[in-house]
C-alpha cells in the first residue's frame, strides 16, 4: 500500500482530482471535512490530511511514501526528501515586498529588518545576496510588519497581490516561482519505485502538457 | 528554571536493558564478521585537529562538532571514519605492503538540521580497503556488505549500484560549462529533480536527450536496465563507465549474489567525494540506507599518500531498528537459596549461565517477594534451592 500525506485545503482537492483521472478514487473526501485518513476504492491507496508545513516531516520519516504540498513549504521546511514532479497547480511566487520607499533599504547597506513567516527562506534569499538581515518571525498578516513599522520589508507569497496593493505594499524583489509538487521519501523512491514511478508517470501525462 | 542535570542534549539518547545488549551484541557481531575477512581493527580518538574531517575548502564547517582546546586549536568530534583511517595510512602506515584493509565500529558525531528529531550521534560500522583500484576489490567490498546483511537474516534489501562518474562524464561530453555541472550536481544532492529537470529543458540540448538524462534520476533497474542506459547513451563517452558496471555484475553471478543488484545513476549526494562505483543497501522497514559506500580514490591524497581506496559504512542504529523487534529474548531468571545449598546453586547458575540463560541472585529472603519482583521485572521464573535441589517455579503469566 502507498500512502500519500496531502496538505489539508485545496492542495489536496487538487490532486484528488487528479489522482481520479488516473482511476484512483477516493469516496467521501470532499464532503467530510473531519475525517483525516481516507483509503482508495481500491484499497491500494491511503491517504491522510495533514498542515501543510507537516508534510515534509512525515514523509522523511516515511510515515507517508507521497507527500503533496508547496514549493515554500520544501524549501522552509528543508527536509531531507526527493522533489519529483511539479504538479503545476496552487502557483505564486515568494517576494520580497514592502512600500516602494523601502527600496533603498535593500540596496545601501544597511541591516534590513525582514518580517515573515518563511525565516529559512529568507534568511538563505538575503544570505545568497550578500545583505544583512534582522529576520522576525510572524504567524500571519506579515503585511502588518511595514504598515505598523515593525520590519522595513516582508517575505511573504504573493498569488494576486490584491492584499498588497490595497496597503500601498508593492512586490520589491521576486525570490522564486513556486508550485504545488509531489514528494517522495528517499527510501521508498529506491524500495517501491514500481508503484510510485507509476503514480509520478501518470501525473506527468496529465500535467505534463500545462507545464510545457 | 532548566534543571540540565535532569537532561540530554539534543540528538542524543540513552540505551538501556534489552535495547543496550542488543546494541553491544550487534557491534561485537558486526566488527567479528569483518575481522573474519581479514580487516584490521581500528580505533581512533573521539576527537582530532578539525582539519582531518574538514576537508573542505572553508573553515565553517556547520556540520561538525567542534571545539578548541587550551592551546587556542581547532578540533573536532569525528564525523566520519573513512577521514580518520586516512589520517591513520599516511601517517603511520604507509610504509608497509599495500593493499591495507581495516574494520571498525565507532560512534560518530554530526549536527543535523535542527528540530527534526535527527541523532546528532551514529553507530556506525564500516571497511575501508586501501591501496586495490582493482575490480576484485569493488566486488570484495560490496560482497561484505550483502554477506553481512545476510548473517543477520536480512533477506529483503536491495543494493543500488551506480558509477559517480557517469553522470559527470556525460555532462563533459555535452559541453555544458563549469557552472552549469555545479548547479545540476547541487540539485542531484538536493533530491531537487524538479529544479533539475527545469534547468536542463532550458539548454539547448535536444529534447529525447534531456528525457533520457531526466529518466536516469526517477528509475533503476536489473541487468536489462543497464543495457538500455547504455544504448541511449552510446554516442558519449560516459558510456564507457558502464562497461565496469558489466563486468563487476558478471563477478557477482559468480558468487550467486546479482540477485541483490539493481542499477541506479541517481544515488550522487556525496558525489563529490566519490570517484568510482558507488552503492547504497535499502532495506524494507528503514526510510534510509542501511549501508552506503564507493570508492574514493582521491581522499587519500589530501593526506599526501595517492593511493586508490573503497569501502562501505554501515548505519548500526538502523540495524538495531530492523533487529529490534525480531530478536528472540534468552531465558531469565531470579535464584534464591533457602538453606545451605549455596554451593549447590552456584555450580548449578554456572551451568545455567553457559547455556545462555541468565541467572539474577535474589537479594530477597522471601520466595513470596522474589517472586513479586519477578513478575514486575518480567523474569521467566525463579529458581528455588532448597536441600540440595533445585526448583523451578514458571512467571510467564499463564500460571497465575
Amino acid at each position: 500500500m502507498i500512502t500519500f500525506a496531502l496538505s489539508k485545503g485545496r492542495l489536496a482537492n487538487s490532486i484528488l482530482d487528479l489522482l481520479s483521472q488516473m482511476d484512483i478514487h477516493v469516496l467521501d473526501v470532499h464532503e467530510s471535512s473531519r475525517k483525516l485518513v481516507f483509503v482508495s476504492q481500491d484499497q491500494k491507496y491511503r491517504f491522510f490530511l495533514a498542515k501543510p508545513s507537516d508534510v515534509p516531516t512525515y514523509v522523511d520519516y516515511g510515515i507517508a511514501d507521497i507527500g503533496v504540498v508547496g514549493k515554500d513549504t520544501i524549501l522552509e521546511e528543508n527536509r531531507d526528501i526527493s522533489e519529483v514532479l511539479d504538479l503545476g497547480f496552487g502557483k505564486c511566487k515568494m517576494c520580497v515586498c514592502g512600500f516602494s520607499k523601502a527600496k533603498s533599504v535593500l540596496t545601501n547597506g544597511e541591516k534590513i529588518r525582514v518580517a515573515t513567516k518563511y525565516p529559512n527562506i529568507a534568511k538563505t534569499y538575503f544570505e545568497l545576496t550578500n545583505r544583512s538581515v534582522e529576520i522576525i518571525k510572524l504567524n500571519g498578516s506579515v503585511e502588518l510588519g511595514p504598515l505598523v513599522g515593525l520590519s522595513d520589508v516582508i517575505v511573504d507569497i504573493v498569488e494576486s497581490g490584491k492584499t498588497l496593493r490595497e496597503n500601498g505594499l508593492e512586490i520589491l524583489e521576486e525570490i522564486e516561482t513556486l508550485s504545488a509538487r509531489l514528494i517522495v521519501n528517499n527510501a521508498c523512491l529506491k524500495i517501491k519505485y514500481k508503484e510510485i514511478n507509476e503514480i509520478i508517470d501518470g501525473l506527468e501525462q496529465l500535467v505534463g502538457e500545462k507545464n510545457d | 528554571m532548566k534543571n540540565y542535570r535532569l537532561q540530554t542534549t539534543e540528538g542524543v539518547r540513552d540505551y538501556l536493558g534489552d535495547e543496550a545488549y542488543l546494541k553491544k551484541k550487534i557491534e561485537i557481531k558486526v566488527l567479528d564478521f569483518l575481522y573474519r575477512y581479514g580487516y584490521e581493527p581500528v580505533k581512533t580518538p573521539t576527537f582530532e585537529y578539525v582539519d582531518v574531517f574538514a576537508t573542505d575548502e572553508t573553515s565553517q564547517q556547520p556540520d561538525l562538532y567542534t571545539l578548541i582546546n587550551h592551546q587556542g586549536e581547532f578540533l573536532a568530534l569525528r564525523n566520519d571514519m573513512t577521514s580518520a583511517i586516512a589520517r591513520v595510512v599516511a601517517t603511520k602506515d604507509h610504509t608497509s605492503l599495500f593493499p591495507k584493509k581495516y574494520c571498525y565500529v565507532e560512534n560518530t558525531f554530526r549536527y543535523p538540521v535542527r528540530y527534526q528529531g535527527k541523532s546528532h550521534e551514529f553507530t556506525q560500522a564500516g571497511i575501508e580497503f586501501i591501496g586495490s583500484k582493482d575490480i576484485q576489490s569493488d566486488v570484495e567490498v560490496i560482497k561484505i556488505a550483502i554477506q553481512c546483511l545476510k548473517s543477520f537474516h536480512l533477506s529483503s534489501f536491495a543494493v543500488h549500484v551506480g558509477d559517480s562518474q557517469f553522470l559527470k562524464t556525460l555532462f563533459q561530453d555535452l559541453k555544458l560549462s563549469q557552472q552549469e555541472q555545479e548547479v545540476l550536481q547541487d540539485y542531484i544532492e538536493r533530491k531537487d529533480f524538479v529544479s533539475f529537470k527545469s534547468f536542463l529543458k532550458k539548454t539547448n540540448l535536444p529534447k529525447d536527450l534531456v528525457d533520457s538524462i531526466i529518466n536516469l534520476m526517477l528509475s533503476a533497474g536489473k541487468i536489462s536496465y543497464l543495457n538500455q542506459v547504455k544504448e541511449q547513451f552510446k554516442e558519449y563517452s560516459c558510456s564507457k563507465c558502464l562497461n565496469h558496471l558489466f563486468e563487476f555484475y558478471d563477478l557477482l553471478k559468480l558468487l550467486h549474489l546479482e540477485q541483490y543488484i539493481v542499477f541506479d545513476f541517481s544515488i550522487n549526494s556525496y558525489g563529490r567525494y566519490y570517484t568510482g562505483i558507488i552503492f547504497q543497501i535499502f532495506t524494507l522497514g528503514l526510510t534510509r540506507p542501511i549501508v552506503s559506500g564507493g570508492r574514493y580514490d582521491d581522499l587519500l591524497k589530501e593526506f599526501g599518500l595517492d593511493v586508490p581506496a573503497i569501502g562501505f559504512g554501515l548505519d548500526v542504529d538502523g540495524l538495531i531498528e530492523l533487529l529490534k523487534t525480531e530478536q528472540k529474548q534468552e531465558k531469565r531468571y531470579l535464584s534464591i537459596v533457602l538453606d545451605d545449598s549455596i554451593l549447590f546453586s552456584e555450580e548449578e547458575n554456572q551451568k545455567r549461565r553457559a547455556h545462555h540463560e541468565v541467572i539474577h541472585e535474589s537479594i530477597f529472603k522471601t520466595v513470596e517477594e522474589t517472586i513479586a519482583y519477578g513478575k514486575e521485572k518480567k523474569y521467566d521464573g525463579v529458581l528455588v534451592y532448597q536441600n540440595q535441589n533445585v526448583t523451578l517455579i514458571q512467571l510467564d503469566g499463564e500460571d497465575q
